[in-house]
């Protein structure tokens, strides 16, 4: 790694940075000697001694190393780690029968395939919990508010017809909508 | 509630951090860390090494050697179509997150 030509400087600190890094993963050891190697490669000693003093202790550096390496060394605890495999909930097809169950589910299966399709929403970390809450009130807050109306405008069997038509029909085009929403939403943030 | 707010928050940021200045162009170790040095988000070359490898581990970033015209061959990181995605999803959740934060926890009114 170092040549006949490289100053002391660099060969002296690179050679105490080898010392203290003992027992730091390889490949994080590798990763911090080759990159400083190759910064101060070339350089003369009164350049290559202002990278170094810019760089610091190699202790310090070994420090770091070590206590940046530690949670990989360890066994794996109750903490996720921050950038975890995505889970089946954060998938695209996750988001299309998500999708097709709030548009479409209550239609097939009264009722329960719409619950159906909330219950995966409220599962997945894909959508807010606005979102949720505005997938879960909205329909069933479209079908009261219809029923009311209608209830409020006429009497007679056409009319009571017109009303629970009017509060099915009312409640399935906001799931229709909300969930053509939330699939174009679900669709970006999930794991192709 | 003792313990260094900046260093928890750093800990909570600073993967996708490293991620989002890969992003914009790929950079080699030395170039990187002095970037985030002066930020603040890591203490020195000895804190970026480790993160980027639990990112190469998870397929986020890779690697790859580029001779210069001039200085000596480096060795660059760059993000990985997967890297991508996850900044993709982490750029999302970050906006309303702040938000929420800054509702909550107000302006420091002297």
């Amino acid at each position: 790694m170092t040549k006949a030509s490289t100053p002391q400087v660099v060969r002296s600190y690179l050679g105490e940075l080898n010392r203290t890094l003992a027992g730091v993963p390889d490949d994080v050891r590798q990763g911090i000697m080759a990159g400083i190697a190759e910064e101060l490669e070339g350089l003369d000693a009164a350049a290559a001694g202002s990278r170094i003093e810019s760089l610091g202790d190699p202790a310090f550096i070994a420090a770091e190393a070590r206590a940046g390496a530690a949670p990989k060394m360890s066994a794996p605890k109750s903490s996720a780690p921050k950038l975890a495999l995505p889970r089946a909930s954060e998938q695209r097809w996750y988001v299309i029968v998500t999708a097709l169950l709030l548009e479409f589910g209550g239609l097939l299966v009264p009722l329960a395939g719409w619950v159906a399709g909330i219950m995966l929403l409220w599962a997945s970390p894909l959508w807010t919990r606005r979102e949720k809450l505005a997938a879960t009130i909205v329909p069933p807050a479209v079908g009261i508010a219809l029923f009311f109306c209608f209830l409020i405008g006429g009497s007679g069997v056409a009319w009571w017809h017109a009303l629970v038509l009017g509060a099915i029909a009312g409640p399935a085009l906001a799931s229709i909508v909300i969930g053509i929403i939330l699939s174009r939403r679900g669709w970006f943030r999930a794991q192709a | 509630m003792t313990t260094d707010v900046g260093a928890q928050l750093r800990k909570g940021v600073v993967e996708y951090c490293v991620l989002g200045q890969l992003a914009s162009e790929p950079t080699y170790g030395w170039q990187l860390s002095e970037a985030l040095v002066s930020r603040g988000l890591i203490a020195s070359i000895g804190t970026l090494y480790p993160i980027l490898s639990r990112l190469r581990t998870q397929g986020l970033v890779s690697s790859f050697d580029r001779q210069s015209d001039a200085g000596p061959s480096r060795r660059y990181y760059r993000v990985t179509e997967t890297g991508h995605r996850q900044l993709t999803i982490f750029r999302e959740q970050w906006g309303p997150f702040a938000r929420t934060v800054n509702e909550l926890v107000g302006e420091d009114i002297p």
